[in-house]
């Protein structure tokens, strides 16, 4: 059997601890490979751990004649007088190893330790820089170095230390703990984590995050434009989301308020004439602006209720709710509206008149009115929640008193004055102005839908400030 | 120790029952919690369930104001790390992520930027263009996590996420949020699990029964833990 395969042999069992075994091994080993000095040392070292210390000692000196150029029999002899407690025979081996074997790194290191464990400190650094001079592969030496300045209790330097032995071995995982320590040590309770948690999960940790720029953070006009991008894109993203499950997408966001206009110009214009002329435009006049109206009200109503979860977690304002959902039944009905107008241009010499470009400027007042009373519905709505089941009823009421389907100036009696009050039917007589008879709007009539909207706005205003906190605990109800 | 960012002053919360059978009027998750948050420093939040622990991180986040004392914000942006907030279902993943990462407080130019980054992390490949409906449950929050690791408040507020996909992805998780927590964000870390905030963090609260209980040091605050654990 080659030497190789045989140390082989009896180290197996030392692994596992069989030190008995091990030991019978050596014996035999120590007369056939009698060139060798590892049965010698490995022998005495089972030996020693079996704690037959005279044994092994009987070994080690026959091994110190016959080897005295291999370290590893100083090593072992000085091991055996530590165990022993013998200091001075410790030293002595020492001393003669380094005689015989000159600048080997585990004398030193080991000399090194032993005048720590005297308390010569100086003497052991000594010892330590010759180690770290003898061999700059081992990791020991390193590692004692920086103990040894932990051991003097001068923290910045065994932390430079302990980064020079980091720098050598990125991946010595101990040392980002005994690092972390020393961190600790100076009070630097947030580096030592940092360290810590790189000795855990890799040095990669300690690599500083990117920083993205939040330009939202910043107060004032850039949140009120993300902000308003935000209520786009979400109201945008509905309208996908609503039709994401058919096959024509978006085009039914077009096609579904046109099918409407068609029934409805169908049976009421052509085929249930009341004998008002051009009936069916008519119509159309007061349905759209309507629909659009009525769409926005009935999805804002209790919008801020469905948004509880996201204002739990995300802090955003309650308004953004109501907003969204006007938004995209704006932007729903916007189509219709224009379909209206082409409608009314190809059917109607009247309908073209310069008094058309009035119509961005009614729009964009049904659309203010339209947010001013939805705010106010949504934020109502979370503190009573009964009025959500009357929206429905609510709006059917409103569009009997705002003159969809009829002229509400021919209603009998006063009915009719008082329902100049409306500013709904206001609103859709201000259309049919402007489309059926092409004649310029009634700036009384805009005025007074102005003043309503001011001043729901305004309630919707205070009413949001002061209650802002309060929507999202009436939402855990 | 670094400045107070974050103060509460004997914050209490209750809520009112409405159940016929209740002994008492209100339920009452924290009573008088006062507790001040340094910056860079890891707080940890220990507690049973139902100890109040989500309450104190929704009053911190701002998003519930409490009944009694108050929440003192000494200039901070505090986020609550919260997957999958307003995730629709009908919506591609890319657009999830699009709406998610704005919510998050990003312009869209911004978000679109990091898109492709954000799905290359949650790796979803072409599922990110298909509808949020048709992933699985480990695919939804993988996508929720990795819109969510573009986020860095001044303080983050974590509500026991670090549990997100298959280990593989959990680990990654992991390692993203000890990035964070290494390089010196300020953090609030609610977790039951006891080996969790010892490893990660440099302070410890408990919070038992509505009140806040505080040690010496970390070390004494866990064996208190321990202590009420066992007494249950």
């Amino acid at each position: 059997m080659a030497p190789a395969e045989a140390f082989a042999l009896a180290t197996a069992p030392m692994r596992e601890k069989r030190w008995l075994e091990a030991s019978a091994l050596w014996q035999v080993y120590r007369d056939q490979y009698p060139g060798h000095p590892a049965p010698w040392t490995q022998g005495a070292t089972c030996l020693m751990r079996l704690g037959d210390m005279s044994a092994a000692d009987v070994i080690l000196e026959k091994a110190r004649e016959r080897y005295a150029k291999h370290a590893s029999v100083w090593l072992v002899s000085a091991e055996w007088a530590r165990l022993l407690h013998d200091r001075d025979r410790e030293r002595e081996f020492l001393e003669q190893g380094l005689a015989n074997c000159p600048e080997q790194w585990e004398i030193l290191y080991r000399s090194a330790d032993l005048q720590v464990r005297q308390g010569n400190l100086t003497q052991a650094e000594v010892f330590n820089e010759r180690a770290r001079a003898a061999d700059q592969q081992r990791i020991e030496p390193l590692i004692q170095h920086a103990e040894l300045a932990e051991k003097c209790e001068d923290w910045p330097e065994a932390e430079s230390r302990w980064h020079q032995l980091l720098q050598r071995k990125p991946e010595h995982k101990q040392a980002y703990a005994r690092l972390s320590k020393v961190l600790i040590n100076q009070g630097r309770n947030q580096d030592a984590r940092r360290y810590r948690l790189a000795g855990q999960y890799g040095a990669e940790l300690l690599e500083p995050v990117k920083q993205p720029s939040a330009e939202a953070n910043s107060k004032g006009s850039a949140g009120k434009f993300h902000f308003a991008q935000l209520v786009l894109t979400k109201a945008l993203l509905g309208l996908k989301s609503e039709t994401s499950r058919t096959h024509l997408n978006y085009a039914w966001v077009i096609i579904e308020p046109l099918l409407h206009l068609i029934i409805y110009y169908m049976l009421f214009g052509q085929l249930l004439n009341a004998g008002v002329e051009n009936y069916g435009l008519f119509l159309l006049c007061g349905l759209v602006p309507w629909m659009w109206f009525a769409k926005a009200i009935s999805t804002s109503a209790t919008s801020i209720i469905g948004g509880q979860s996201l204002m739990l977690t995300t802090n955003i304002a309650p308004a953004f709710f109501p907003l969204v959902s006007v938004v995209q039944a704006t932007l729903k009905q916007l189509p219709a509206l224009l379909c209206l107008l082409a409608l009314g241009l190809a059917t109607d010499i009247k309908t073209l008149s310069w008094n058309l470009l009035w119509l961005p400027l009614i729009i964009v007042l049904q659309l203010l009115l339209t947010i001013s009373l939805a705010l106010l519905i949504a934020a109502i709505i979370p503190f009573l929640r009964d009025l959500a089941n009357l929206v429905g009823t609510g709006l059917m009421l409103l569009m009997f008193l705002s003159g969809v389907i009829y002229d509400y100036r021919a209603m009998p009696g006063t009915i009719g004055q008082w329902l100049e009050y409306n500013p709904m039917a206001v609103m859709i007589s201000t259309y049919r102005r402007v489309i059926l008879d092409g004649n310029a709007p009634d700036m009384s009539g805009l005025g007074f839908i102005a003043i309503v909207t001011t001043t729901l706005l305004t309630c919707g205003v205070i009413f949001y400030r002061l209650q802002h906190r309060k929507f999202v605990r009436q939402g855990l109800r | 120790m670094g400045q107070i960012v974050l103060s509460l002053r004997n914050v209490g919360v209750r809520f009112k029952l409405s159940g016929k059978g209740a002994q008492q009027a209100y339920n009452q998750p924290l009573k008088g919690i006062t507790l001040d948050i340094r910056a860079g420093e890891t707080l940890g939040v220990l507690g049973a369930n139902g100890a109040g622990k989500s309450t104190l991180l929704k009053i911190m986040s701002g998003a519930l104001q409490p009944d009694t004392g108050e929440l003192i914000n000494h200039g901070v942006n505090v986020a609550l790390l919260a997957l999958q907030a307003g995730f629709d279902s009908n919506l591609s993943g890319r657009d999830n992520a699009l709406f998610g990462g704005m919510l998050l407080g990003y312009t869209r130019r911004e978000v679109t930027q990091r898109l492709d980054e954000i799905n290359a992390y949650a790796e979803l490949g072409d599922y990110f263009d298909e509808p949020v409906r048709n992933y699985s449950s480990g695919m939804a929050s993988r996508l929720g996590f990795a819109i969510s690791t573009i986020i860095s408040p001044d303080v983050l507020l974590i509500d026991e996420v670090l549990s997100v996909g298959d280990a593989h992805f959990k680990q990654k998780a992991e390692r993203t949020m000890l990035q964070k927590i290494a390089s010196g964000q300020t953090v609030v870390l609610v977790s039951h699990s006891r080996g969790q905030i010892a490893n990660l963090c440099d302070r410890c609260v408990i919070l038992n029964n509505g009140e806040l209980i505080e040690g010496e040091n970390l070390d004494d605050t866990l064996k208190r833990y321990d202590q009420i654990m066992q007494r249950q």
